[in-house]
C-alpha cells in the first residue's frame, strides 16, 4: 500500500515536470541551488526565470533547489540564472547586484554565500538608493540646506528671498534637538549654535542685502565649524572672495566647485577661489 | 623550483627574441581575406561579411615604428575598402573609396602599406556602403616601443584585452537605411518607444504629446535603429579570466582597449567592481580619471583600467545601448559572476517635454543661455530614472549655475555620486599646443531633420558643397554648433584635433568628438598632411545621407590611386544623392489605395492611386515631382499630373467648393502646386490645374493613436474626404479600414515596403 502511495506521489511529482518539459522543442533540464527564503522568493525566482516557449523554473523553498527546464536551442541554463540573479537571487553562476539584493523585501533577505569585503562594498554602494542616503544623513543636513538657500539668495542679490530663507534657517536651527546629535557634531553645535541663531535672526530682520552680506561673513564662519564635523554625502567647497570686506576677504560654503559669489552677486559672480574642500 | 626556473628562462628568451624581431624586422604583414558568410545571432540565418573567417575582423597588432603592410583580398561579389580609423598615414592609404583610392574590385587584392608614427588603441572598418554594419570592423592596436618615455607604469604593463563593440540587426542594412529615410516607425515599435497618444494619456502627458506634434516633431528617441543584439568582440558574453596563462586574481588591474565599432549605437559602460579609470581616448593618453560610467560615442575608443576587488568573484562590465534596449556583458576575473543592475528604461515623455522646451517653432534649437559644451550637461538626464531622487530634491546638474531653468523646464536633479565622464575631465599627459602657424577659424552648424532623415552641415550635404581648401602649415580651428536634435560623433580622418576643454596646454587629443544637441565645441588641428580628408558624422546612416565635408590640401597633389579624380568624386557624391524607394498598397474590399515614392535629400517623386473595382468607383492617379525647400523641409513646390477615369452616370457634374465644375469622366491634367507641413504634421496642399481648377487639401497619415494603431484623414475642396485606421502587425503588413467619399467603406490589408 505504502509503495503504491509512493509511486502515486512520484508520478504526481513527475507529472508537472514532464508536462513542462514537453513545452519546449529541445527541452533540457537542470537543477541548481538558488539562494532564497520564503514563498515570496519562490514567486520572484519563478517569475524571473519563466519565459514563454523558452524556459520555466520551479524553486523549492525547503531544498533551495531550482529546477530549470529550457529550450536548449534558444537559451541556456546560464541565461536563466542570470535573470534570476538580476531579480536578486544568488546562484552558483551569478551574484545579484548589490542594490537589487538590498531592495528585496525583508523576509527575502537570505544569507549570501559570498560576502562582499568592505573595500568592494564601498564601490558597490555608489549605486545605492536615495532613501538609504537619507538614513545616513546627518541630522544637521537641513541646517546646511537652509544655509545654502540663504547663500543662493545672496548670489541672486534678492534681499526679500534672503530674509525668507534666513527665517527658515532660524526655525530649523531652533528645532534641532541637541541630544540626538553625534558626539563630534554635538561639540561643534554647542560652540556655535547661539551665534548661528542670532545671525540668522539679524539676516531675517530686513531686506537690505548689504547688511545681510556683512552678517553672512560670521554666519559662514560658524557654519564652517559645524560642517567640518558632519557626515557629508557629497563634498562641499569652502570658498573665498579676496575683495569683500575692504579687501580683508570673506568665505562661504558651496556645493558647487564653480564660484558663485554671494558677496557681490552678478556684479562679480565668478570672483573668488576654492580655499578648501570639505569631505 | 628547477622547473620554474626553466620556464622563466624560456619566457625570457621568448621576450628577447620577439623584442629583437620587432627591431630587426620592421615590416609587419597581415593578409585579410574578405568573404561573404552567414551568421546566426538570433535564431535566423543572415548574410554577413567575415574577414579571415571571423567577425569582428582580426585584431591587428603593431609597435610604433613598424611599417604596416596589409594585403586585402576581396573575395566578395561587391567592391570594398578598409579605413584605418584614427591613423596618421599617407592620403592614398586612408581607405575612402572614390576619395583616396578606387574601390577594391571583387576578386582583386589591394595592399595598404604605411609607417606607424603613433601608438594607441585604434580600429579599422570598411568605408564602402553599409558593410561596416554587417561585420567589417576590428581592433587596430599600436603598442608603444619598449623604453618609450611615455610608457606609464601601472597602465602600459597591465594585462590587456582589445574589445570592439558592435550591434547586429537581422534586417539588411540597406533596408534599415531606406526605412529611416521613410520615417517608418517600425524601429520605435520594436523598442516600445512609439510614444502614441494613448501611451501619452496613460502617462498623463497628453499635453506634451500635443505640443510635440504642434512643433512638427515625430516621437523623440536617443537612437534611430532597433538592433537585435549587441556584441563584444562578436559575442554577447565575454570572459577575461587569464592573461599569459596566468589566472587573474583579486587586486589585479586590467586594461581594456575599447573601440565602438557600432554603426549607429552609443554604449554606456558600467562596471560591477567599482570605478572605471579612463587612461586614454582615441589612441591618445590622458591623465587617469575615475568615473562611475561613461558613454562611448560611435567610433570613439577609450582605454580603461578596471580593478578586481575580491577573490571568488568575477565582475561584470556591462555595455548598454544608449536607448537601453540591448546590452552585452564581459566578466573580469574568476568565480561567480557579480552582476551590475541594468539601466532602467528611458522616460520618453520626459525627454519629449525637454525637446519641446528646447525647440523653437521654426525648428531651431534654443539652449536658454546654457552655453552647453563637451558633454558636461546631458539633457537626456531628464529621461534617466536612475539619475532622479525620489523626492525630486537633491543636487542640481553640474551646470545648473547657468540660470536657464525658468522656462518650464523641470529642475534636473542628479543622484549624488554617479560620476559620468565628460570631455572637460580629460587632460593630456603632455602639452599639445600646436606648432606656430596662421590660424583660421571655420564654423559649422550641424543640421538635420528627423522626419525626412536628412543630415547635413550648414544645411548642405557632401554632394552639394565644394571641398574645403586648406594649406599645409596652417592651424585650423573648428567651431561646431549642433542645431539638430540628435547627437553626432564627428570624425576627422588622418589628423588628431585638440579639444579645447579648459585644460589649457593640456587639451586632450582626439579624432572623434560627440556633440550633443545645442552644444558648441571648439577643436583645433595643425594641417600637416597632403591630399583629401573626410570629416563626417560617424553614425553610418548619417554619413551615407551626406553629413560631412572634405578637407582638401591645396595645392593638390595627384593621387596615383585615383586616375580620374573628377569622375571618382561624382561617384562619392552618389552616396547621398541616392533616392530611397517606398511603396504601399491597401488591398481593401472597396478598391486599391496606394502610392510609391522616390525621395532623396531634396527631391521627391511620388504617385498615389485609387483604383476601384468598377468604373463607377473610378480609377485615379496623381503624380507629383517636387523639391523640398529650407532646412526643415516643410515646404515643397511641385509639378503634378493627374489622370482619372470614372463613369459618373447621366452627365452628372461635379462642383467644387469654389463653384468650379468638372464634368470629364476621363480627365488628364497637368498641375502646379505647393505642399506645406503645418503644425500637428498636417500636410497642406494647394494645386492649380491646367483648366484653372483649384484644389486645396489637408491630409495627415500615421497619427499614432496607440502603439500599433495609426489614423489618417484627408479632406479637400473637391468635396472629397477620407478617414482610415491601420493596425500594424508586421514591418510590411497592417490591417486597415477606411471610409472614402468616392469608394465608400472598405477594409483590407495594407502592404508596405
Amino acid at each position: 500500500m505504502k509503495s503504491i502511495i509512493k509511486i502515486a506521489a512520484l508520478i504526481l511529482f513527475l507529472l508537472p515536470v514532464s508536462a513542462s518539459a514537453q513545452q519546449f522543442k529541445h527541452s533540457k533540464q537542470v537543477t541548481v541551488p538558488v539562494s532564497g527564503n520564503c514563498d515570496m522568493c519562490a514567486a520572484t525566482i519563478q517569475k524571473a526565470g519563466n519565459a514563454k516557449q523558452l524556459s520555466s523554473v520551479s524553486w523549492n523553498k525547503d531544498t533551495k533547489i531550482a529546477t530549470i527546464t529550457f529550450d536548449s536551442s534558444r537559451t541556456s541554463a546560464d541565461a536563466v540564472l542570470k535573470k534570476i540573479a538580476l531579480a536578486g537571487y544568488d546562484n552558483p553562476s551569478f551574484r545579484a547586484p548589490e542594490d537589487v539584493y538590498a531592495a528585496l523585501p525583508g523576509c527575502c533577505k537570505y544569507e549570501r554565500a559570498v560576502a562582499v569585503q568592505p573595500a568592494a562594498q564601498h564601490h558597490q554602494m555608489q549605486d545605492h538608493k536615495p532613501h538609504e542616503q537619507i538614513q545616513n544623513q546627518s541630522l544637521l543636513q537641513p541646517v546646511l540646506n537652509n544655509y545654502l538657500a540663504v547663500k543662493d539668495a545672496l548670489v541672486q542679490s534678492d534681499g526679500a528671498a534672503v530674509q525668507q530663507q534666513a527665517t527658515a534657517l532660524q526655525k530649523t536651527l531652533e528645532g534641532i534637538s541637541m541630544s540626538s546629535l553625534g558626539e563630534k557634531e554635538h561639540m561643534a553645535w554647542m560652540k556655535v549654535y547661539e551665534q548661528l541663531i542670532a545671525e540668522s535672526k539679524v539676516m531675517a530682520a530686513g531686506k537690505d542685502v548689504a547688511k545681510q552680506r556683512r552678517v553672512f561673513i560670521e554666519l559662514s564662519q560658524h557654519m564652517y565649524t559645524l560642517v567640518q564635523t558632519m557626515e557629508l554625502t557629497e563634498p562641499l567647497y569652502w570658498q573665498f572672495c579676496p575683495m569683500y570686506n575692504n579687501g580683508k576677504g570673506a568665505n562661504w560654503i558651496s556645493k558647487e566647485k564653480e564660484i558663485q559669489n554671494p558677496y557681490y552677486g552678478s556684479q562679480m559672480l565668478t570672483c573668488g577661489r576654492v580655499a578648501a574642500t570639505i569631505e | 623550483m628547477q622547473k620554474r626556473h626553466f620556464w622563466s628562462g624560456c619566457l625570457f628568451v621568448i621576450i628577447l627574441w620577439s623584442a629583437c624581431s620587432t627591431w630587426a624586422q620592421k615590416v609587419v604583414r597581415y593578409d585579410l581575406y574578405i568573404q561573404d558568410t552567414t551568421v546566426n545571432f538570433t535564431g535566423k540565418t543572415k548574410r554577413a561579411i567575415a574577414v579571415n573567417g571571423q567577425i569582428p575582423m582580426p585584431d591587428l597588432h603593431f609597435t610604433e615604428g613598424d611599417t604596416a603592410e596589409i594585403w586585402v583580398h576581396n573575395q566578395l561579389e561587391e567592391s570594398t575598402s578598409l579605413h584605418w580609423h584614427g591613423l596618421f598615414l599617407p592620403n592614398k592609404e586612408d581607405g575612402v573609396p572614390y576619395l583616396t583610392q578606387m574601390p577594391i574590385a571583387p576578386g582583386a587584392t589591394h595592399v595598404y602599406r604605411f609607417p606607424l608614427i603613433q601608438n594607441g588603441t585604434h580600429w579599422y572598418h570598411s568605408h564602402s556602403g553599409l558593410q561596416e554594419q554587417i561585420g567589417m570592423y576590428g581592433s587596430f592596436i599600436i603598442h608603444k616601443r619598449e623604453g618609450d618615455k611615455t610608457v606609464r607604469k601601472g597602465i602600459d604593463d597591465l594585462p590587456v584585452m582589445p574589445v570592439i563593440l558592435s550591434e547586429w540587426t537581422d534586417m539588411k542594412p540597406e533596408n534599415v537605411h531606406r526605412m529611416l529615410h521613410n520615417a517608418n516607425d517600425w524601429f520605435a515599435l520594436r523598442k516600445n518607444a512609439v510614444q502614441s497618444y494613448t501611451e501619452a494619456a496613460q502617462a498623463g502627458k497628453l499635453g506634451v504629446k500635443f505640443s510635440n506634434e504642434w512643433k512638427r516633431m515625430l516621437a523623440m528617441d536617443v537612437s534611430d535603429v532597433y538592433y537585435d543584439k549587441v556584441l563584444l568582440n562578436g559575442q554577447t558574453e565575454l570572459q577575461f579570466d587569464q592573461y599569459n596563462q596566468q589566472p587573474l586574481k583579486a587586486g589585479d588591474k586590467v586594461r581594456l582597449r575599447i573601440s565602438n565599432g557600432g554603426a549607429s549605437s552609443y554604449f554606456w559602460l558600467r562596471y560591477a567592481g567599482g570605478k572605471i579609470t579612463v587612461v586614454a581616448t582615441d589612441g591618445n593618453d590622458v591623465e587617469p580619471v575615475d568615473v562611475d560610467r561613461l558613454i562611448i560615442a560611435v567610433s570613439e575608443t577609450y582605454d580603461i583600467v578596471l580593478t578586481i576587488p575580491q577573490e571568488g568573484l568575477s565582475y561584470e562590465l556591462l555595455a548598454t545601448t544608449e536607448d537601453r534596449t540591448q546590452s552585452a556583458s564581459m566578466y573580469i576575473g574568476n568565480g561567480i559572476r557579480q552582476l551590475i543592475s541594468p539601466l532602467p528604461r528611458l522616460r520618453y515623455f520626459e525627454g519629449m517635454k525637454m525637446m519641446n522646451d528646447m525647440m523653437k517653432m521654426n525648428g531651431d534649437m534654443k539652449d536658454m543661455g546654457m552655453n552647453m559644451s563637451l558633454n558636461q550637461m546631458d539633457m537626456n538626464m531628464v529621461m534617466y530614472p536612475e539619475a532622479m531622487n525620489a523626492g525630486g530634491k537633491g543636487q542640481q546638474m553640474d551646470h545648473s549655475a547657468h540660470d536657464g531653468h525658468s522656462n518650464g523646464m523641470q529642475p534636473m536633479v542628479k543622484k549624488p555620486g554617479i560620476v559620468t565622464l565628460n570631455y572637460a575631465m580629460m587632460k593630456a599627459t603632455a602639452p599639445t599646443t600646436l606648432p606656430d602657424g596662421p590660424v583660421r577659424t571655420l564654423t559649422f552648424e550641424l543640421t538635420g531633420n528627423m522626419n525626412r532623415y536628412v543630415w547635413s552641415l550648414d544645411n548642405k550635404v557632401v554632394s552639394e558643397t565644394d571641398k574645403i581648401l586648406i594649406r599645409k602649415g596652417e592651424n585650423l580651428r573648428l567651431v561646431i554648433y549642433n542645431n539638430s536634435m540628435m547627437r553626432h560623433p564627428m570624425h576627422l580622418h588622418g589628423h588628431d584635433f585638440r579639444v579645447l576643454n579648459g585644460q589649457g596646454a593640456y587639451a586632450p587629443l582626439k579624432n572623434v568628438i560627440d556633440i550633443m544637441p545645442m552644444e558648441t565645441d571648439t577643436l583645433e588641428f595643425h594641417a600637416n598632411a597632403e591630399g583629401d580628408w573626410f570629416f563626417h558624422c560617424h553614425i553610418l546612416y548619417h554619413m551615407m545621407s551626406g553629413m560631412g565635408r572634405i578637407f582638401s590640401y591645396t595645392p593638390a597633389t595627384p593621387n596615383p590611386l585615383l586616375p580620374e579624380p573628377k569622375k571618382a568624386l561624382r561617384m562619392l557624391y552618389m552616396d547621398d544623392r541616392m533616392p530611397h524607394f517606398m511603396a504601399e498598397n491597401d488591398f481593401a474590399s472597396n478598391g486599391n489605395d496606394g502610392m510609391f515614392m522616390l525621395q532623396n535629400t531634396r527631391w521627391s517623386l511620388g504617385t498615389e492611386w485609387r483604383l476601384g473595382y468598377n468604373s463607377m468607383h473610378g480609377f485615379e492617379t496623381e503624380t507629383h515631382l517636387g523639391r523640398y525647400i529650407g532646412r526643415m523641409q516643410w515646404l515643397m513646390p511641385f509639378v503634378g499630373f493627374d489622370w482619372r477615369y470614372r463613369k459618373m452616370g447621366h452627365h452628372e457634374v461635379e462642383r467644387n467648393l469654389f463653384g468650379q465644375t468638372n464634368t470629364k469622366d476621363n480627365r488628364a491634367m497637368l498641375s502646379l502646386g505647393v505642399q506645406y507641413t503645418l503644425p500637428m504634421l498636417v500636410q497642406f496642399q494647394a494645386e492649380v490645374y491646367q483648366d484653372g481648377n483649384l484644389r486645396l487639401q489637408l491630409m495627415r497619415e500615421d497619427i499614432p493613436l496607440a502603439k500599433r494603431l495609426r489614423m489618417s484623414f484627408m479632406v479637400n475642396t473637391d468635396k472629397e474626404y477620407m478617414a482610415g485606421l491601420r493596425y500594424i502587425i508586421h514591418r510590411n503588413f497592417a490591417l486597415s479600414a477606411h471610409y472614402d467619399s468616392d469608394m465608400g467603406f472598405g477594409a483590407g490589408l495594407t502592404v508596405s515596403y
